[in-house]
């Protein structure tokens, strides 16, 4: 049997919790989460307690899509969006990585460019990984 | 640390190179792998509370008592992953392959979903070195669900006596 000592992580050169904060800033978001396509959360920025939530919630966002997907025959989805009354956006990537599926959901200010944000942070996860 | 199991250098190489992942990129607190039956084959981190062998016997007995409810409600796989979540720590135990048992403790402040992501790739990378480890320590001889259906339908009669 080996026995090894581990000094609880938070070494690693790139978490997930610092590719968001990057994204975010970069991006100008107020907030986003990854989540796993049951609705468990990876990772959030800010850290608040509704992470949960958010995670279960985009992941039913992403079942639906899925859904509608095969209902009307289209190809894989990349991105799909809620848009408030006040141009407010919550923007959900999937990622596909082997046989996982993640789901990047951010709150989007109104008029705020996402797209090469945050498929650098998608490029950066997929290396996280 | 020896707990009665000889296993080849290279294979122990092999399983802790994965745990040493594992660790790593979930931010675990201990990870225990056990076979089958309980008995430790690998640790990595540490426990501020409890003993290693202690836990992976536990662990072994609910894998086994996990199987047996899931076939009870329909489920034929029995080789499937359980999550217990505590006021600090939380417990994911997983069955690969009737051979190993992966035990990851972990801090609740860490994401379920980060811990099950690469404990998922773990074990994708563990199920393999089953083969390996049952060419050398022979066939997984405890969980025998008839046996253990039988055992458990027994206390509960004793317990809870119908008549």
């Amino acid at each position: 049997m080996i026995e090894k000592n581990h000094q609880g992580g938070g070494n690693t050169p790139l978490t997930f919790v610092e590719i968001l904060n990057d994204m975010n800033q970069e991006g100008g978001f107020s907030r986003s989460v990854l989540a796993t396509s049951e609705g468990l959360p990876i990772a959030s920025t800010p850290g608040t307690p509704d992470s949960e939530l958010a995670s279960a919630m985009v992941a039913m966002l992403q079942q639906a899509a899925s859904e509608t997907r095969n209902q009307f025959q289209l190809p894989p989805i990349d991105e799909f969006t809620i848009r408030t009354d006040n141009k407010l956006r919550l923007i959900c990537r999937t990622i596909k990585i082997d046989s996982e599926l993640m789901i990047l959901g951010v709150i989007v200010p109104p008029g705020q460019l996402y797209r090469r944000v945050t498929n650098k942070a998608i490029n950066r996860i997929r290396g996280a990984l | 640390m020896s707990k009665g199991l000889h296993i080849p250098e290279e294979l122990l190489d092999k399983i802790e190179y994965i745990l040493d992942h594992l660790a790593e990129k979930a931010r675990t607190d201990c990870i225990l792998l056990a076979d089958i039956s309980g008995q430790l084959i690998s640790v990595q981190g540490f426990m501020e509370e409890g003993t290693p062998a202690i836990v992976a016997a536990l662990a072994a007995g609910d894998v086994a008592a996990m199987a047996e409810l899931s076939s009870r409600i329909g489920e034929s796989d029995p080789h499937g992953s359980f999550f217990h979540e505590g006021e600090t720590k939380s417990i994911y135990l997983h069955n690969i392959s009737g051979s190993f048992i992966l035990i990851v403790i972990f801090r609740t402040e860490t994401p379920i979903g980060l811990v099950r992501l690469f404990a998922k790739r773990a074990v994708e990378q563990l199920v393999p070195l089953t083969k390996e480890f049952e060419q050398v320590m022979g066939p997984p001889k405890t969980y025998n669900p008839d046996e253990f259906s039988k055992g458990i339908t027994q206390e509960l009669e004793d317990t809870f006596p119908t008549n």
